[in-house]
């Protein structure tokens, strides 16, 4: 193979791949800002986060939730809405600041918070924990398993398509 | 002994082989980069080896070029030049793994998976980029086009 044709191989390879990733950019929802320099989600307002978080299992969950912790569903609304696990609170996290104005009175009971996602691979629940411990919130912790291992271990899930209000959940279903 | 061993690894079997193991595996590893560009975005800059104005573009670029040129190997297409451009991935995987083994860098590798908050072994992420970068090479240095394969069967004839 001659050197030139390899390189045109190269150029056509990467062409292709450089013109899906602006095109999947350009049309899927989460679309990142090309040009703009990147500051991390949770460094944008300024404020100190941990680095880690504390991660619990399905078990420690089911414990804290006995002893009336909050759970929190850091989810998208429309996630929320075909199903979540009972007694979660909507609390998406990427309108964190809107939906953190309607949540004083609940947060203000000093309870044990435990934010969880889609599944292991998701980071909106660590996003969410991060962004309440920089509110002063120290009890927080991560179903890391998520939704998905929560239903795979086939426990029960709340479907309520009339509760999500204001992104607030009714907390006592 | 040594035309043998090149015999061996020009074989259409070990070619196929290397070519389903690495385009497989990069296949594989942009799906999840590809689904969670913010996450993915956030382990570069936690690599802390790029300029911030590059991390975005790589969060949207590295997943597609990974998945591009698996499906180009995997199909046989532009073998070499697919073994090529993974087997550079790599390199740069290894030496930007290596920058923050030697600097004591905690990082989350984001090799497969884009899970915040957890850290990566980095000496066994060296091991593991090595071992998936051999398939890369045999094809690299070994793969035969179907024009090269039939004029050397023709001056064997």
């Amino acid at each position: 193979m001659t050197l030139k044709k390899f390189v045109l191989q190269l150029v056509i390879i990467l062409g292709i791949s450089i013109i899906a990733g602006f095109v999947y950019n350009g049309l899927s929802g989460a679309s990142l800002p090309v040009f703009k320099k990147y500051v991390p989600v949770e460094e944008e307002d300024g404020a100190a986060y941990p680095e880690f978080v504390d991660e619990i299992d399905v078990e420690t969950l089911k414990a804290l939730l006995d002893s009336d912790a909050l759970l929190f569903d850091a989810r998208t609304r429309e996630d929320y809405c075909l199903g979540h696990l009972p007694g979660a609170v909507s609390f998406p996290v990427y309108e964190f600041d809107d939906v953190f104005g309607h949540m004083g009175e609940l947060l203000s009971e000093g309870r044990t918070i435990i934010a969880y996602c889609s599944s292991v691979t998701c980071i909106d629940s660590t996003l969410l924990v991060k962004k309440l411990y920089a509110k002063g919130h120290r009890d927080v912790f991560v179903y890391r398993g998520g939704y998905t291992e929560w239903t795979e271990l086939n426990n029960p899930v709340t479907n309520p398509q009339d509760n999500v209000e204001e992104g607030v959940g009714d907390p006592s279903l | 002994m040594k035309t043998k061993i090149v015999k061996f690894l020009s074989s259409t079997p070990v070619q196929v082989l290397c070519r389903l193991v690495l385009g497989g595996l990069f296949i594989y590893a942009s799906l999840d980069k590809i689904a969670h560009p913010q996450a993915f975005a956030k382990i570069i800059y936690n690599y802390q080896l790029f300029p911030d104005f590059s991390v975005y573009l790589s969060a949207i670029l590295v997943p597609w070029v990974e998945m591009v040129t698996g499906i180009f190997l995997v199909l046989g297409i532009f073998s070499r030049a697919a073994a090529f451009t993974l087997s550079s991935l790599l390199v740069v995987f290894i030496i930007a793994i290596s920058i923050n083994l030697i600097r004591g860098v905690d990082f989350n590798c984001g090799c497969f998976v884009t899970v915040s908050g957890e850290k990566s072994d980095p000496v066994g992420l060296l091991i593991r980029d090595f071992l998936i970068l051999i398939p890369g090479l045999i094809v690299l240095l070994f793969h035969k086009s179907k024009k090269e394969r039939l004029s050397k069967s023709r001056e064997t004839a």
